[in-house]
């Protein structure tokens, strides 16, 4: 079976000034922590701004790849717990303090009733979130997936990462990307299409994974020197935004850091129909 | 639309553990004899004023062949418990599938392990001392980072390969196993290691409580007088293969992961969908994946997490699938829930019992509660099954559903 996978939008929304969301959202939000409201800005400016398709709720299927996830609220419900006291703990930071909390307002706010999966790894895991969406759609599973990566400021985990470093502790940036993945029929004009994904992992010192040390970027990517959790779902998706600046033709960007390796392929070519 | 066949993908080794026992022989001991091991918060597990009862591992959480397995990697120092009942589970899987380290070096190896409080930065003692100004020594912080159970088996058994650890609350142990079938099937690697891992801790203990989901005594799933869950720990895991190449290597697959199906409630953060939409979703797709007939499938061990929401939602969405004979179980009755390891232990359970072809009823469920669309199993109750096909499935938090169709080996 061979299914055309084409990224019909990507949008990303980093640091904390967050743009507003439309009333019906926000009002769906009242309860929600920063990572959701993220993740759910991200994803509605993607969604807005990909095609609009008649997709059956059960065919959406939704993708989201944490380095930390909801740590900052995990640790919003400790302050609960060790200053309330046991039995009278937060229980609404702690259904929130859950990785897929986010994938569970994303789901109910976009309708999507197909397979919904959270990832958490300390590489990339928004290029697994990626892989799983292609395979989602390339198996029919799925015939539109969005792939979100999202994460927030850890006051904690960053100055334990510039002791580690053993330098000055530098602020993460709260930082989401969501992409909308489609099926594209035959004969669609959709591009530009995702042609592969390839992650693998290898035993590394997971510190690491935690100062970003020795991760590399090559091509397009390298004028992005953010060493963050998001940094290569930030990096991979400026310079999906910038394809239309390079002659049309097949892009391969490599990221490498001391405990993965991963690419993705992306053709730009008018009229492609990508297979792997 | 029916997905596309795909290849057999055959488990050839299987490891557990849970407050059940520490191995598979004693899991399967338990399907003919169940045992009640619930009781108060041990003293050793961590300080509480609160009540609930709980579910801890049975005995030392590290096996034998665990701890040899973690200092030939040199990672016997500082494990954080999830990681030692994950690798207990993960040595047994290995020596069942007859694989080694050295095995493994020629073989580009899949890791999909599902954990909830396994991936959290949990420590207590770290977070208020940083909160009181202090720089607290590291060493939480490196267990912490050393505690991605997916990059902790690759560096535990020196392997290469994909890898993720799967963060959908109480379905990532079923959802695990059904993205390794799926990566088997799409030839993504040679072999898969796929679970699910989780520990007793103290905040998933005042989480539950908090939301008023525990039971003050021992659980009792689909009970007419269901008052809630009981936390437990413990890890399942399975190594998974083409039949080819099980095969090639002389090794009889155990049982085979026929189909996965997993789909969003798209409904409420932490309540089931009244109707179930999304399991019924999940096992039309797992049944359509696995081309298996309803009325073929033998049992079901189902969530069965003993709160009222829970369990009529999975009783209805049973109703509207299988055939209202089919037998259904809980065995939380016997493990308390695992959280993130629930499925893979479940799943696990389910091939055993497939495979003895007879089951006992849902330990704790002394009259099944007559309101429900679908009757399982009481306690007292013993089936013996009419195939070698059954079903495992898992509900979660964020409104994720999971469902796996197995076949125990004949």
């Amino acid at each position: 079976m061979s299914v055309t996978v084409a990224v019909s939008a990507a949008e990303m929304v980093v640091g904390g000034d967050t743009p507003p969301l439309p009333a019906i959202l926000a009002r769906a939000l009242r309860r929600a922590d920063d990572l959701t409201i993220l993740a759910i800005t991200a994803a509605h400016a993607a969604w807005q701004r990909a095609p609009q398709r008649p997709v059956a709720p059960e065919a959406r299927g939704l993708f989201v790849g944490m380095v930390h996830g909801p740590i900052e609220t995990n640790f919003r419900y400790l302050d609960s717990l060790v200053d309330d006291g046991e039995g009278q703990s937060s229980p609404t930071l702690f259904s929130h303090s859950v990785h897929n909390a986010v994938a569970g307002y994303v789901a109910r706010l976009f309708d999507c009733q197909g397979p919904a999966l959270t990832v958490t790894t300390f590489t990339w895991p928004f290029l697994i979130a990626l892989d799983e969406a292609w395979r989602a759609i390339a198996t029919g599973r799925a015939a539109r997936a969005l792939a979100i990566a999202v994460e927030t400021s850890c006051p904690v985990l960053e100055e334990a990462s510039g002791r580690l470093a053993a330098r000055g502790g530098e602020p993460w940036l709260p930082a989401a990307v969501a992409w909308v993945l489609d099926a594209a029929e035959e004969g669609e004009a959709l591009e530009p299409i995702l042609t592969q994904v390839e992650v693998s992992e290898a035993p590394c010192h997971p510190q690491a994974l935690l100062t970003r040390s020795g991760e590399t970027r090559s091509g397009p990517l390298l004028e992005a020197t953010d060493q963050q959790p998001a940094g290569a779902a930030i990096a991979l998706t400026r310079a999906l935004g910038r394809v239309g600046e390079v002659a049309p033709g097949v892009l391969r960007w490599d990221l490498s850091s001391p405990g993965a390796q991963a690419a993705l392929v992306i053709d730009t070519r008018p009229g492609q129909r990508g297979d792997r | 639309m029916t997905p596309p066949e795909r290849i057999p993908v055959a488990v050839t080794g299987m490891g557990c553990i849970s407050a059940v026992a520490s191995d598979l022989r004693g899991h399967a001991a338990a399907l003919e004899r169940p045992a009640v091991h619930c009781t108060p918060v041990p003293e050793w597990l961590f300080p509480t004023t609160l009540a609930w009862p709980v579910f801890a591992a049975a005995g030392d959480p590290v096996s034998p062949a665990a701890r040899a397995l973690l200092a030939s990697a040199g990672k016997d120092g500082d494990a954080s418990r999830t990681v030692l009942l994950a690798a207990t589970a993960l040595a047994e899987a290995l020596a069942t599938a007859r694989l080694d380290r050295r095995a493994l070096a020629t073989r580009l190896v899949g890791v999909v392990i599902g954990t909830t409080v396994g991936c959290t930065f949990n420590d207590e003692e770290y977070y208020l001392a940083w909160r009181r100004g202090e720089r607290p020594d590291l060493s939480p912080v490196t267990r912490y980072l050393n505690g991605n159970l997916a990059a902790g088996v690759h560096a535990l058994l020196g392997t290469r390969g994909p890898a993720a650890v799967v963060t959908n609350a109480c379905a990532s142990g079923s959802d695990a196993i059904g993205l390794g079938r799926e990566w088997i099937a799409a030839g993504r690697c040679d072999l898969v290691i796929a679970g699910g891992a989780d520990e007793l801790s103290r905040i998933a203990y005042n989480g539950f409580a908090s939301l008023q989901l525990a039971d003050a005594g021992p659980c009792r799933p689909f009970d007419r007088e269901r008052r809630g869950l009981n936390l437990g720990e413990g890890a399942g895991i399975v190594v998974l293969e083409s039949a080819r190449q099980a095969a090639a290597r002389g090794v009889a697959p155990l049982g085979w992961v026929r189909g996965y199906g997993a789909a969003a409630d798209a409904w409420h953060p932490t309540a089931p969908h009244p109707e179930a939409r999304g399991l019924r979703h999940a096992l039309e797709r797992a049944l359509a994946d696995g081309r298996v007939a309803p009325e073929s499938i033998a049992l079901v061990n189902a969530h069965g997490t003993a709160t009222p929401a829970n369990d009529l939602a999975e009783a209805r969405a049973l109703a509207a699938t299988l055939p209202p004979a089919t037998p259904v179980v809980s065995t939380k009755g016997m493990t308390g829930h695992t959280l993130g390891a629930a499925g893979a232990i479940e799943a696990i359970l389910t091939l055993l019992a497939l495979g003895r072809g007879a089951t006992h009823g849902t330990v704790g469920c002394r009259t099944a509660d007559p309101e429900l669309p679908f009757a399982p199993l009481p306690e007292a109750a013993h089936a013996t099954l009419a195939g070698r096909l059954g079903i495992s499935q898992s509900l979660a938090f964020g409104g994720c559903n999971a469902a796996l169709v197995l076949e125990a080996a004949a």
